[in-house]
């Protein structure tokens, strides 16, 4: 097995990494044993790095024919227990469903890099968070859920890799990490840290019979009563990754009035309209979900008792939102603002809405307490563009290198 | 169909050396296809009309060990694999 | 031949019995179908070839979806049709396992064109068993790519009309212009020579695969008496009119210099290890 420490492609301590070639390497360094990919924007970068990388340390690469072909060979490979990656972008990724659907069935570990582009259809190569619903509601067909972890910058995308193949290999299940274009494709200093996570002994894959009896990988279960039975396991597994691997970060987190709720790229931004809404005085705080799948619910509801609104923000018309109105249950209104199509929104955009938001709802003292008699908050999925009100311009992705600004 | 499960030729169910017999046949397994008949060029086996086995089917038995020649050709169209061929006895013949 | 000591006979030399790697159990497999017969093809030259320790199989979705369940080696079942992609992903992680893949006409034939097409043009190293009984059986009876022209169907009750369904898709005439493909032939279960046939041209390719050669392939063409509505004897007979439309015989083996456009010269890698194997 190719486990044996590997030297880092790029040396020098602190390096302007693109996301993809980063995400790529950490993945070699947390022991990939297999890459199978098939090109795409925005994230060939990711393919090409393996593709000079895996075949020079003898580990396996292969350029499918089709993310079809490169999600069942991952497929093949991880069902021998071999530890593998494979990554695509929306359109690719709604093409993995299937084998995703197979993998989660018969528990297959392998861990699948999304770089969202915007859609539907062919839709553009721009940042987008277009596949939250597709990844985390369970992406393929059947009754199942995939962790899915969400970096919001570069270096935490290098720690996410490794920590999703412990994940897939822990609960032997299907892993996602959810990038966008932006995350991808813009280059950040980062001080490249990797971590190798221990090997499992072999118990279950097909990696030749050898003298025990022969075991077969599968996810076809025909007696009713036994494919019930196996889903009650599957289902008792994501209870105990619900329990045990909600991740979440926050800023701000101890007095806010209004709390942000934002992932990934989008969080970014948040963070900024955060700190320039402080500096007028308003106080605005951020909840960061690292896990979208399990969605760091209770930690939301917490929070929600004690704000005036909770704002969703996304690169999409509003996915992620069904899960935070899920997690408040009424406890605070829910207003959202979204950018899609590869439009980012800008920090003052999100500054407007949380004044917006602060000048219609009441302070709540310790609790809540649901507000009478005041115009209602809109709380149904509302664009950007759709406000009304007068807004920045926004942000396109042609502009990206403008968003090292955005982002310190 | 009904059959009459009673006074069938004797037939071959296992391993059975005495009196020798060539074949010996899983009769539990056959789906009576009717494959090994056919294939059969001493025309030595038929379906046993007078037995149904588990899986519901006629099996297939050897109705004449004297003129199976042991040329595995029943075994080697069988679908089920239900057939163990003997070499034949040379020495008792001669 | 007698034990002199006791004057009881000694146990008579068994010529043919159940192979080990075939696993004692009843298959679903309706009566007469061939599938049972290519298994125990399979499992006689695991066998033979000490090969059941070593193999790692792929399964396919269709009425073989359960070979699993009787040929005893490490399976993995594949999604419809992507039995030689998730078998790539096997042979580039497993240098040292024996790759097998079994394939049914729908899901090799329909819709895995894209994945056997270009695990044959890389050369995978695995060997693909290719079950063409021109029908789709599991689900039914429907028509199959590889159906017959004028065969009935399910979907196609009036006879397969090339102006509605196209033609039967030759798969392993295709496959044998790859420069990748190291083997391909076509055999067919109608009757003890053909199945012997069968048996040693899959000997062939196994061979062909533990010696580092490229991708192999044996098409079987099988039947389906139930999706054919015929006996078990009558279906094996038909199989001639099928082998009009599918000749029998190796249509590539490269080292042997068999096959179209071949240069004997080309591969050196089997020089010397070919050994006799059916036209």
């Amino acid at each position: 097995m190719t486990t044996a420490a590997v030297a880092p492609a790029t040396m020098p301590e602190r390096v302007l990494w693109k996301g993809n070639e980063a995400i790529a390497e950490a993945a070699i360094q947390a022991g990939c044993d297999a890459y199978f990919g098939y090109p795409i924007t925005p994230q060939a970068e990711l393919l090409e790095w393996m593709a000079r990388r895996m075949p020079e340390l003898g580990r396996a690469f292969v350029q499918a024919e089709s993310e079809l072909g490169a999600i069942n060979m991952a497929l093949g490979a991880a069902a021998t227990g071999k530890r593998v990656l494979v990554s695509s972008s929306s359109p690719g990724i709604s093409l993995m469903a299937e084998a995703m659907s197979y993998m989660a069935g018969s528990e297959v570990p392998v861990v699948l890099v999304d770089v969202m582009r915007g859609g539907p259809g062919l839709g553009s190569i721009g940042p987008s968070q277009s596949d939250y619903l597709q990844l985390v509601k369970g992406h393929g067909h059947g009754d199942y859920r995939v962790p899915v972890l969400a970096p919001a910058s570069i270096a935490e995308a290098m720690a996410l890799v490794a920590d999703a193949f412990e994940l897939a290999e822990r609960y032997r299940t299907p892993v996602a990490i959810l990038a966008d274009g932006a995350l991808g494709q813009a280059m950040e200093p980062v001080v490249p840290e990797y971590r190798e996570p221990p090997r499992r002994p072999s118990t279950w894959q097909a990696d030749t019979a050898r003298g025990r009896a022969p075991r077969v990988v599968k996810s076809l279960i025909l007696r009713p009563e036994d494919l019930e039975a196996h889903n009650r396991d599957l289902q008792a597994k994501y209870r105990s990754i619900e329990e045990h691997e909600v991740r979440w970060a926050g800023e701000s987190l101890d007095d806010p009035e209004i709390l942000v709720v934002a992932y990934g790229t989008a969080a970014r931004v948040a963070r900024t309209a955060i700190a320039r809404a402080r500096a007028a005085g308003l106080r605005a705080g951020l909840l960061r979900p690292i896990t979208l799948w399990p969605f760091p619910t209770l930690a939301l509801r917490g929070l929600a008792r004690h704000v005036r609104a909770v704002l969703v923000v996304e690169l999409s018309a509003g996915q992620m939102l069904d899960d935070v109105r899920i997690a408040v249950e009424g406890l605070a209104p829910v207003a959202f603002h979204g950018r899609t199509g590869g439009m980012l929104p800008s920090p003052g955009d999100v500054v407007t809405e949380l004044r917006r938001l602060w000048s219609i709802t009441e302070p709540v003292n310790g609790r809540h307490r649901p507000q009478r008699g005041r115009r209602p908050v809109p709380t149904e999925p509302t664009l950007a563009t759709g406000h009304g009100e007068q807004l920045d311009e926004g942000v396109a992705a042609e502009d990206l290198p403008a968003l090292a600004e955005v982002w310190r | 169909m009904t059959t009459r499960l009673a006074d069938p030729a004797p037939r071959v169910t296992a391993v059975e050396h005495t009196p020798f017999t060539p074949l010996a046949i899983a009769t539990d397994r056959c789906k009576g296809c009717e494959l090994c008949v056919t294939a059969c060029p001493h025309h030595v086996l038929e379906l046993d009309q007078a037995v149904v086995n588990a899986l519901g089917y006629h099996p297939v038995r050897l109705v004449d060990p004297a003129g199976c020649t042991s040329c595995v050709l029943c075994a080697r169209v069988c679908p089920d694999a239900v057939f163990t061929v003997f070499a034949p006895r040379k020495e008792a013949r001669s | 031949m007698t034990t002199e000591a006791t004057g009881a006979p000694a146990p008579p030399r068994i010529l043919y019995q159940r192979p080990r790697a075939l696993v004692d159990k009843s298959t679903h497999y309706c009566p007469g179908c061939g599938h049972g017969i290519i298994h125990r093809l399979i499992a006689e030259l695991l066998d033979e070839l000490e090969l059941a320790q070593q193999t790692i199989a792929v399964a396919p979705v269709g009425c073989s979806v359960f070979a699993y369940d009787y040929i005893a080696v490490d399976w993995i079942e594949s999604p419809h049709g992507r039995a030689p992609a998730v078998a790539t992903g096997v042979r580039r992680t497993n240098s040292d396992a024996f790759v097998l893949v079994y394939q049914g006409d729908g899901d090799l034939a329909a819709i895995g064109t894209a994945e056997i097409i270009h695990a044959a043009a890389r050369g995978e190293r695995i060997t693909t068993v290719f079950v063409n009984n021109g029908i789709y059986g599991m689900t039914g009876g429907q028509m199959a790519p590889t159906t017959l022209l004028g065969q009935k169907t399910t979907s196609s009750p009036l006879g397969r009309d090339p102006k509605l369904a196209g033609y039967p898709i030759p798969i392993s005439e295709m496959l044998a212009l790859l420069r990748g493909v190291d083997y391909v032939s076509r055999g067919s279960v109608a009757d003890p020579p053909s199945v012997g046939k069968v048996k040693a041209m899959l000997k062939r390719a196994f061979e062909i695969q533990r010696a580092g050669g490229g991708f192999t392939l044996v098409e079987v063409l099988s039947n389906c008496p139930v999706g054919w509505g015929m006996t078990a004897p009558e279906s094996m007979a038909h199989l001639a009119e099928v082998a009009e439309t599918y000749p029998l015989g190796v249509i590539l083996d490269r080292s042997k210099g068999i096959g179209p456009g071949v240069d004997p010269g080309l591969s050196t890698r089997l020089a010397g290890r070919a050994e006799e194997a059916p036209r």
